[in-house]
């Protein structure tokens, strides 16, 4: 997942950014000012927005209804430190999903934008099943007939995302737009890589595969249909 | 304090008011019946007098003496208490007198003066007395020289005293049966007069900390001597009602500031407890928090001062201030803002002449000019100039601090001495500004008394002047000083 963080205070941005990283292992993008934030949030695909009220050059309200105005559906949560009623109603109003008052806690915060990026992908639990292999987004854990499978950061990072789009067939590009932040030198091989890690972990000794390749298109995580499209193992 | 109702006390004043109107004028109607009754009376006993002196005549037949006919004397108006009369000739050849009535009672006649009252078996009596009335019986045979006579008649006075009793019940019984109805539409017309002084008080009862509104009602308005309070509250609640936004704007923006920092504090420690970590990460998250918190230390530190000034500049400052040199409060001032100007290449320049004495704390100077320097030097760029000009006019001693730098915005300059303003929020965030130096700055000077002015270019700096009075004890040797060695400096104002 690829979160943007658009705050002026440079050490709490780095710190929600370090957060998230370690604890929802997303790819996290920071922005300093409204500006530079609105032309991020343009520019790629993020799975969630984390904004500051109070920003220099664009506030976040603004920035907000000017990234709604795109049709961006991507799930906002607000950093306020004012918890007025009015401005929560027309934060609400502007297209913000939800708030956190500061001084917040980074559990909370941690939840919340979980929960948020789980709500913006269709899904409500916190837990998904595809055939015999159990995804907890809360613990990090994948588990495989009962059995826990370790992986690494990356590695759950892409299982995720593709447990995320439910079956459907994700490509390389969106992969690597969604598993890395801005400054990372994309080498679409590195997902090959990882998916075939993946599935030395997940598919090996199994009759039913759950990792799929369609040639030139991408990878799904599914149970295979009888009369699936192009399923099978990989090469 | 006793509690008095002014209503009560208007009717109060207009009943007794009425009452003694009343009084008066039954005295007033009484005296004057009396003198009328009485003066009428005289008349009346005048003429009883004369007709007994005409009853007086000489014998038919010639001889001496007098002949008295009593019976032709009129009726007496009192059955009971007759009249009294005496009359003897002036040769005392002749006395008659009437009734019972002692001839003595007359010797209480006054020297002077033709009546006088006297008691009679303790009725009131008025009399008259007549000299030298001459016998009225002209006849031929009178003796030579003619006789006189002296007639004294008496008569009972009750009448009159009755009559006046009477007629001072009859004005009483008017006067109360006037008096009631008058009393009433008074108090009716002083309790509508009262109605807007009472619904001016309603109104004022209604204010609350809750409830600033303050509305009047129409007939409270229109009275005119209303007008200074309803003028006056308005006033002090207008008043009242800026610094309860202030207070309230300064206590968000307290907290807002305070969160702010506390936040960021609170993400650095938790965030360093997302997972386990080396050492060195953990010594260098210590070392961020340590910073973080040190912001927040410096920012109550701030607002500490903030509240201190202000409360200087609201009450006066009431402590015990020495005279002491401005000059040296810059120097020290600019020692302090030397490391960071030195890192960002920025001249720090004192323009001065003589010392320059002020009474004040040294340390609120220092202060004062700390927050123009830092914000100078922020504003700064890279191998510019600060300047700060000391100069001392008469009894007015002015130091200009003014930098080379990015300048503020025509439409921030009227705000920027207001608490936690910042120019461009973007760059004081990293500079660690909060918006309270000028403040704070400003706070200071009102509470010496001086005056404050800003002036700025964008693009091309800052000027700001501060004037604070100056001990007139050492004004003399200082004067001429000036003049010859700051001949630049005077042409900056």
């Amino acid at each position: 997942m690829r979160v943007l963080v658009v705050d002026d205070e440079k050490r709490l941005a780095e710190n929600v950014a370090r957060t998230l990283r370690e604890r929802s292992s997303c790819a996290v993008d920071l922005a300093h000012d409204g500006l530079e934030g609105l032309f991020l949030a343009e520019s790629n695909p993020y799975d969630l927005l984390v904004l500051d009220l109070m920003l220099p050059l664009l506030s976040g309200l603004e920035l907000l209804k000017r990234y709604r105005q795109l049709g961006a559906k991507t799930p906002v949560l607000i950093l306020t430190a004012r918890d007025e009623k009015e401005s929560v109603i027309s934060l609400l109003n502007a297209g913000a999903d939800d708030y956190i008052c500061k001084p917040f806690d980074m559990g909370e915060f941690i939840a919340r934008s979980k929960a948020l990026i789980r709500r913006g992908k269709g899904e409500h639990s916190s837990t998904i099943r595809i055939g015999d292999l159990e995804l907890d987004f809360n613990r990090r854990r994948v588990v495989r007939k009962g059995i826990p499978i370790r992986l690494s950061n990356m590695e759950y990072r892409v299982v995720e995302y593709l447990a995320h789009r439910n079956g459907a067939t994700v490509s390389k590009t969106e992969l690597s737009e969604h598993l890395y932040d801005y400054n990372w030198e994309k080498f679409s091989n590195v997902i090959e890589v990882y998916i075939a890690a993946l599935r030395r972990k997940i598919d090996r000794g199994d009759a039913v595969k759950l990792i799929h390749t369609s040639r030139g298109m991408g990878y799904s995580l599914r149970v295979d249909y009888p009369n699936g499209d192009e399923g099978g193992p990989a090469k | 304090m006793k509690n008095i109702s002014l209503t009560k006390r208007l009717i109060a004043a207009v009943v007794v008011s009425q009452l003694l109107l009343a009084t008066a004028l039954v005295v007033v109607a009484s005296f004057y019946c009396f003198h009328q009754l009485q003066s009428a009376f005289d008349v009346n006993l005048e003429g009883r007098a004369l007709s007994v002196a005409a009853l007086i005549h000489y014998p038919d037949d010639g001889g001496a003496g007098f002949l008295f006919d009593a019976a032709k004397i009129p009726p007496a108006h009192h059955e009971i208490h007759k009249d009294i009369y005496l009359v003897k000739s002036d040769r005392g050849d002749f006395v008659r007198h009437a009734g019972e009535a002692d001839p003595h009672l007359f010797d209480a006649m006054p020297a002077k003066g033709q009546y006088w009252d006297f008691d009679q078996q303790g009725e009131p009596y008025r009399a008259i007395i007549l000299r030298d009335v001459p016998v009225l019986d002209k006849e031929r045979n009178a003796p030579h020289p003619l006789p006189k006579l002296t007639v004294m008649y008496a008569a009972p006075t009750m009448d009159i005293s009755q009559r006046i009793r009477e007629l001072a019940e009859w004005i009483a019984l008017a006067s109360i049966l006037l008096v009631a109805p008058s009393l009433l539409l008074t108090i009716g017309s002083i309790r509508r007069t009262l109605v807007p002084l009472n619904s001016l008080a309603d109104e004022a009862q209604s204010i609350s900390v809750d409830n600033w509104q303050f509305r009047p009602s129409e007939e409270a308005k229109a009275a005119r001597e209303l007008q200074p309070l309803i003028d006056a509250i308005d006033t002090v609640l207008a008043g009242l009602q800026r610094s309860f936004k202030r207070q309230r704007e300064f206590v968000g923006d307290a907290a807002h500031e305070l969160k702010t920092s506390f936040t960021i504090l609170k993400s650095s420690w938790q965030s360093l407890q997302n997972q386990p970590r080396t050492a060195e990460e953990y010594r260098l998250g210590l070392t961020e928090m340590s910073e973080d918190g040190e912001r927040l230390e410096q920012l109550l530190n701030r607002m500490l001062l903030l509240a201190r000034a202000e409360q200087s500049a609201a009450d006066g400052i009431h402590r015990d201030l020495d005279v002491i040199d401005l000059v040296a409060t810059c120097e020290m001032a600019i020692a302090r803002i030397r490391k960071v100007a030195d890192e960002r290449e920025i001249e720090v320049e004192l323009v001065t002449s003589d010392q320059v004495s002020v009474r004040a704390d040294p340390a609120d100077l220092e202060l004062l000019w700390l927050n123009f320097l830092e914000n100078s030097v922020q504003a700064s760029f890279a191998g510019s100039k600060v300047k700060v000009v000391v100069t001392q006019e008469g009894s007015f001693a002015t130091v200009l601090v003014s930098d080379e730098g990015s300048g503020i915005t025509k439409s921030d300059l009227p705000h920027i001495f207001e608490r936690f303003r910042r120019g461009d929020p973007s760059r004081s965030r990293t500079t660690g500004g909060f918006g309270l130096g000028l403040a704070i700055a400003n706070s200071i000077v009102e509470a010496y008394k001086g005056t404050l002015r800003a002036d700025s270019t964008l693009g091309q700096g800052t000027k700001m002047w501060v004037c604070l009075p100056v001990e007139s004890a050492c004004l003399e040797m200082e004067d001429e000083d000036l003049e010859v060695r700051l001949p630049a400096s005077s042409s900056a104002h």
